[in-house]
Parts: C-alpha cells; structure tokens; sequence
C-alpha cells in the first residue's frame, strides 16, 4: 500500500477515471504555471540586460541627490517615462526600449493565473461540473473585467 | 549613487525579502515594500506595484508544486475566488484614493497581525464527521488528500461557506491595497471559519493568492504604478529568494527563526506606522 502512495503521492487506490481525468488537468496546469513564470522571469531579465546594454550611460552616472525614488520618477533616458497601455508595451518594443521589454515579461506573468482560471473552466466543463465552470466564469470575467481597466484608462 | 547601484540593491533586497518569505511562510511582499520604503525611501506606491509582481510569481511557483501534489482544493480556491478578486479590485480602487500615509498605516496593522499569526499555533481541524450547513452542503466542497506526513488520506468536510467567503473578500481588499498575498488573513479565512485542515488551506490559499494578485496587478498597470525599473528586479529577486528558501527550508531550524522574526516584524511594524505620522 506503502508503494503506490510514494509513487504518485496523490491519487488514492481505486482512483475512478474521473479522478484520473482531474490528475492529467492538475498536471496540465502545474506545468503551465511553471511555463508562465520563468518564461516571464526570462523575459523580463532580457529588459534588463538590454537597459544596461544601451543605457549604461545613464545608469553608471550618479544621481544629484533624490535617491532611487527620484531616478523612478524621472525614468532612463531612452526610456518612456511610464507605460500604462498595453498597446504601448507593443509600441516601446517595437523602438528597442528595453521597459517594453521588461512590460512585456511582467504581463507575461499577470496573465499566468488568469490562463489558469481559464483553463479550470474548460476542465469544470470536462467534468461536466455546470457549477463550477459557472463559478470560474465569474472569476475569469472579473479578471478581464481588471485588465479591461488597462485599456480604459491610464 | 548610480541607478545601476540601486538595481544591484535592490536585487539583493528582493533575494533576501524572497529567502525569508519562504522561511516563514509569509510571502515577499510583507518583507520587500517595508524595506524598499524605510530603507531606500522609495514612494509605497511603487513599493506596493513591484511587490504584487513578486506575489504572482512566488505563489505561482509554490502553487505548481501543490497542485501536483492535491493537497490544494480547487473548488474552495475558485468559490473563494469570487470573493478575493472582487476584494482585490475594491482594495486596488481604494489604495489609488489613499494617500501614502493611510497605506503606511494599514501596514503596520497587517505587519502587527502578520506577526501574532506567526505564533499562533496550530492545530488539525478537520473532522471528516463534520456536517456542512444547507448551502455550503451544495457547493460540494469537501475533499481529500494524501498526507504523506501522517502517512494516510485525509478527508474532510466543509463548512460555513458564506462566511469563508465575507473572510476571502477582506483578504482579497489587503492584498489589493497593500500589494501583498494576504495569506495571512486567506488561511484562516479557510482553517477558522470553514474548517478546513491546515495543509489543505496553506495549499489552496497559495493557488488563490496568484489569482488575486494578477487582478490588483492589472489594475496598478492601468496606473503607472508599476515601475519597471523597480518591478524587474524585484520580480526577480524574490521568485529566486524564494526557490533558494525551499530548498534551505528543511536545513534550518524553522522555529528559531520564527521567533527571531517575530521582533523583526513587530519592529517594522511601529517603523511603518512611525513613516505614517511623518509622512
């Protein structure tokens, strides 16, 4: 008995095929969620390898007083001062601006949790779980709902 | 000081603020916006932006690992949902009316809390004989895992849905406002009020925790109040700290620490609240 446990650590004995159904989705979804991060992690560590590469004018030069906060507000030469709409995460790309950049790899990872919630629906819908899928569209509408905030307004 | 200095800093900070968060069981954001604000005097607003890209990537991360393991219950994690994402979207509303200084308050309070949870202890309760109420009864949110510590399957039923819920929304408004997990105030939301066993709402607290940081993330983006230059490396550094945690986690004597970080955290806390008046 000792066995089977230490192998999967998960699914008890006599596991029904739906049970085995929601271990492949679980899996699915712990891989994806891996994939989102460090996909978004790498990313974001190119932004920073390409603002050190193209500004290092700028970022060796030492600040007249103010400190970090001051060197936020004013932004890096080069750089857009602040991006606030997904489209100009796009735009910023397109011009070689390593904030694209590392824009992009940060909404890289906000849309991980929402790619699982999604894909949660899909899977309550597998089950032929109407409750659920129902719940989760909820959720995944009020997602969207925050990121149609981005689009809005700025 | 040159911005290249401050990067390396700051990277440095998310590493250890990661490390710690790991340790602890608290999460970066609850170490990284104190020591961002009171040690390099960096605006709490971008404080807070960075450190919710933080929470979506260490949770993310641990929530991978749970999920495999079922410890987490996903019918719990997406009803509660309802309830942090729709928080989260009112604390992130409110944290853009607040000024600095309420939100240095609020910290300290949820740094103070944060730190009488760290001794509380904690005891099993799940009972697989409980009985759910009508409502929560329909939601069929009682489930089962393996505990591979107690060496057998764990059931147990749910109860009080509403009110884990009332919990979940006010758990979802912290993390809003302050850009942190807010696992302190989810777990209980799940152990206290619906009574479910400690592993199961450690678990399914961090597959939430995600969720309801990608929707207040999205509306900080919609601010500008997400910094790259700062959420960069903070985003990196702790997601890291925090891989480099789980692997010291079992090397190190965890309640040594705990009671170590106890002090730290009711220090912060009055430095917090002490930014606040001065603000």
């Amino acid at each position: 008995m000792g066995d089977r446990h230490a192998a999967t650590g998960a699914t008890p004995a006599g596991a029904s095929e739906h049970e085995q159904g929601d271990q492949a989705i679980e899996l699915v979804i712990s891989w994806l969620l891996r994939i989102g991060v460090w996909s978004s992690v790498a990313i974001i560590a190119v932004g920073l390898v390409m603002l050190v590469v193209s500004n290092h004018g700028a970022l060796l030069h030492a600040q007249h007083g103010g400190g970090l906060n001051t060197v936020l507000k004013d932004g890096l030469p080069g750089e857009p001062r602040s991006i606030s709409h997904y489209p100009d995460v796009f735009a910023a790309i397109g011009h070689g601006q390593a904030y694209g950049v590392i824009d992009l790899g940060l909404l890289v990872l906000v849309l991980t949790p929402v790619m699982r919630v999604a894909i949660s629906v899909v899977a309550f819908l597998f089950e032929h779980d109407r409750l659920y899928a129902v719940i989760t569209v909820i959720v995944l509408a009020l997602l969207l709902a925050s990121i149609a905030l981005g689009k809005a307004g700025g | 000081m040159s911005p290249l200095i401050y990067l390396l800093i700051v990277f440095v900070l998310a590493l250890g603020a990661g490390l710690l968060g790991s340790l602890l069981g608290l999460g970066g954001g609850i170490i990284v916006i104190p020591a961002l604000t009171l040690l390099l005097g960096v605006d709490i607003k971008f404080a807070i932006g960075a450190s919710i890209v933080s929470v979506i990537a260490t949770s993310s991360g641990a929530a991978a690992r749970y999920v495999r393991d079922h410890y987490s219950n996903i019918r719990v994690g997406m009803f509660l949902e309802v309830g942090t994402v729709s928080g989260a979207l009112t604390g992130a509303f409110i944290g853009g009316l607040l000024s600095g200084r309420w939100l240095f308050f609020i910290f300290a309070l949820v740094l103070a809390y944060s730190a009488a949870m760290m001794l509380r202890k904690r005891s099993e309760s799940a009972s697989a004989d409980l009985t759910p109420d009508a409502f929560t009864e329909r939601l069929r949110l009682g489930d089962a895992f393996y505990d591979k510590a107690l060496g057998r399957e764990v059931r147990y039923e749910v109860t009080h849905a509403p009110l884990g819920l009332a919990f979940a929304y006010v758990a979802g408004m912290v993390s809003g406002l302050l850009g942190i997990g807010g696992g302190a105030f989810k777990v209980p939301a799940m152990d206290l009020a619906m009574h479910i066993p400690i592993k199961a709402s450690t678990a399914t607290s961090n597959f939430m925790i995600g969720v309801t940081a990608a929707a207040s993330a999205s509306v900080y983006f919609a601010r500008g109040q997400i910094n790259p230059l700062l959420a960069a490396p903070v985003a990196c550094g702790v997601l890291l700290g925090a891989v480099a945690g789980t692997q010291l986690l079992s090397k190190l004597p965890a309640s040594q620490i705990r009671k170590a970080f106890f002090v730290v955290l009711v220090f912060v806390s009055l430095q917090m609240l002490i930014k606040g008046f001065t603000y």
